[in-house]
């Protein structure tokens, strides 16, 4: 047998052979650029950087990022973290968010992967993006790894809950982005209807938790998180709130006469939950503080929160501003869209398909119109940069100087 | 499964059947029934595989989740005696670790690589009913290279080909990865019996030519075994490194042995 010192001899020669290939990975360099980390900016899912500000006026194309193919009728919003933009169709094309090149791409997690989602780590160097894909949540070197020999490796650094799905003929569902609260997401674990919690290190279950519609064939749609309080939706009629750290349940509603269809969004006031035909704000203890019935036809889309205000397309005929506190009308448009709005400086960004238009937050005025040459993502917002996917195409746009 | 009728062991010490084609898994079989401190090696490591399947569940970096979808079987062969334990950590996953989890993570990976290579350097030597040299550093070193370099090559094939691979392109594929196993097989025991890696490799391909057929079966039967095993909950890790390991590096011995080549160890 070897002695202890030859075997730790032996463990030291390889680790610094692996070390010193190590350190050939270029350190991510951050450029001054907004992060916007997961789809509709924040884990309440507001739609609203306070810092961040987009074009006002006609914007111009400052450059065009190649994303190989297009993304059908719906491509997902892009993300920002740390100067780069992760968009995707098929692939998840890293680019530098200053020049629009791609820097590096993941594999192939089919197209129905989600928007990614940046956690931060404690044992890493580098960010971990989590991803949906059909085979379960994906946990993603923001970095996009290193090459070892000729061989590029390290891009994924963890593969968490989920399941095959099942074959059909429409392709596998899409599952709704996860989000996450510094070292933790949360997400749908995809094929299920169960909300989890996962370490973003390692992509470990913290916990699970069937979501009351899943049992019925319910889906359950991108989570909210807002202090120690995970918000859920499910259609047909469920809404819940889940401890953040043990998954306990705190309250759980069913809206009978509601047709629940759309992802909430956590407010300091209490979480704002979409149906098809309006808008309800519930209190942290479950209580209903104030509901609008709209009379809209909304089935996709989600709302954002700016500034006091809930900013929600009805689906059908209008884009309203509500008042958070009273959900008392500030302004409505005609906007005969689904919609999910992003709000960043004064302005409201909505794609609708083919079209991008610009509102003013503060009177509902239109700001600009931009036509696609496919299908916009919903945007992401950085620092006087709109982020967005137009087909095969991610788009840097600005005000012209 | 595996009394495969053998071609004649021209020249080898084949004591359970002289002049009978005998299957080298009966004749390990048989050594192992005689002398069964044989076990003891793969037993224990076995217990440390066990005991790093544990810490690696416990500490933070990802490990691999096990593939349990049902509707495939796997062919767990590494071209070593090894058994499959429960949790494996992807090469993907060590990338951009801050620098002491990164140490932590690859000292585990060189533990166990270590505790296969001693179990299997100490079982084969101990097999070889001819040998002199007994378990040295060097050897053991030697042995450490061979699993190193075996494991390496899975990994970069693993990384190159990853899930992309389709039906046809992996059946493709297999034919030539089995030729390897089956020409390998008996590299470990010339590396006991003092070969450096690289001739490990070539006497294994003379030994094995010839014998390829008598080998496969082996190969399928290790690999399939070990896979079956390491299902066991969780216990699987030791069974089927204390079983297949031991079995496995015994019958590496035994073919050595038996080997036309069967006397140029040195």
């Amino acid at each position: 047998m070897p002695s202890r010192r030859q075997t730790l001899a032996g463990i030291g020669l390889a680790a610094a052979g692996l070390i010193g290939g190590y350190t050939v990975t270029a350190a991510q360099s951050t450029s001054g650029t907004l992060d916007w980390p997961m789809a509709r900016y924040d884990a309440a899912g507001t739609g609203y950087n306070p810092d961040a500000s987009g074009p006002k006026a006609d914007p111009q194309v400052a450059w065009a990022g190649d994303l190989e193919r297009t993304g059908g009728l719906e491509p997902d919003p892009p993300v920002v973290v740390d100067g780069m933009v992760y968009a995707g169709t098929e692939n998840l094309f890293a680019l530098d968010a200053a020049t629009g090149d791609v820097l590096f791409s993941y594999g192939n997690y089919g197209v129905s992967h989600s928007s990614p989602a940046c956690a931060a780590t404690s044992i890493y160097r580098t960010k971990t993006l989590a991803i949906s894909s059909p085979g379960g949540l994906v946990g993603l070197n923001a970095g996009g790894g290193m090459a070892l020999f000729g061989v590029h490796v390290g891009k994924q650094r963890w593969r968490g809950p989920g399941t095959e799905p099942e074959p059909s003929v429409f392709g596998p569902s899409k599952a709704p982005p996860p989000v996450s609260v510094d070292e933790t997401v949360y997400a749908v674990a995809p094929t299920t209807s169960d909300m989890v919690a996962l370490e973003a290190d390692s992509g470990r279950e913290r916990w699970r938790r069937r979501f009351p519609g899943g049992d019925i064939g319910g889906t359950a749609f991108r989570p909210a998180v807002s202090g120690d309080t995970v918000y859920a939706t499910g259609w047909p009629s469920d809404v819940a709130a889940f401890d953040a750290e043990t998954g306990s349940k705190q309250w759980a509603e069913s809206l009978d006469d509601a047709d629940v269809n759309r992802p909430p969004t956590a407010t300091e006031t209490g979480v704002v939950v979409p149906t098809r035909r309006g808008v309800t704000l519930y209190e942290d203890s479950g209580d209903v503080r104030w509901m609008r019935n709209l009379d809209g036809n909304a089935t996709e889309g989600a709302v954002a929160v700016a500034e006091g205000r809930v900013f929600v397309s009805d689906g059908d005929e209008s884009l309203y501003a509500l008042d958070l506190e009273t959900g008392a009308d500030v302004w409505s448009v005609a906007f005969r869209h689904e919609a999910t709005p992003v709000v960043a400086d004064g302005v409201v960004y909505m794609t609708s398909g083919a079209e991008l238009i610009a509102f003013d937050a503060a009177t509902g005025e239109r700001r600009f119109t931009r036509e696609a040459e496919w299908y916009f993502s919903p945007p992401a917002v950085g620092d006087g940069v709109l982020y967005i996917v137009d087909g095969d195409q991610v788009l840097a746009l600005e005000d012209e100087p | 499964m595996t009394e495969e009728p053998f071609d004649p062991t021209p020249g080898g010490s084949d004591r359970a059947g002289a002049g009978h084609p005998v299957s080298p898994f009966s004749l390990a079989l048989d050594r192992l029934q005689r002398d069964p401190v044989l076990f003891v090696p793969f037993v224990v490591a076995g217990v440390c595989l066990w005991l790093l399947d544990w810490i690696r569940r416990h500490d933070p970096i990802p490990t691999m989740p096990v593939e349990q979808n049902g509707a495939s079987i796997t062919v767990a062969y590494t071209g070593y005696p090894t058994g499959v334990p429960e949790t494996a950590r992807a090469l993907s996953s060590l990338i951009d670790l801050k620098l002491p989890y990164l140490v932590w993570g690859i000292t585990l990976e060189v533990v166990a690589v270590f505790v296969i290579a001693a179990a299997g350097t100490v079982t084969i030597a101990r097999g070889l009913s001819a040998d002199s040299g007994g378990t040295t550093p060097r050897r053991l070193l030697a042995y450490v290279g061979l699993v190193a370099s075996f494991d390496v090559a899975f990994r970069i094939l693993t990384a190159l080909v990853g899930d992309a691979v389709g039906l046809i392109a992996g059946l493709i594929l297999i034919v030539p990865l089995f030729v390897v196993f089956v020409r390998v097989f008996a590299a470990p025991a010339f590396i006991v019996s003092g070969s450096g890696p690289v001739t490990a490799l070539r006497r294994s391909g003379r030994a094995t030519r010839g014998r390829g057929w008598s080998i496969l079966p082996l190969v399928v039967a290790f690999g399939l075994a070990a896979w079956l095993l390491g299902l066991v909950p969780w216990v699987g890790t030791i069974l089927s490194t204390a079983l297949v390991g031991s079995v496995h590096a015994v019958t590496v011995a035994v073919v050595r042995e038996t080997a036309t080549d069967g006397h140029g160890g040195r």
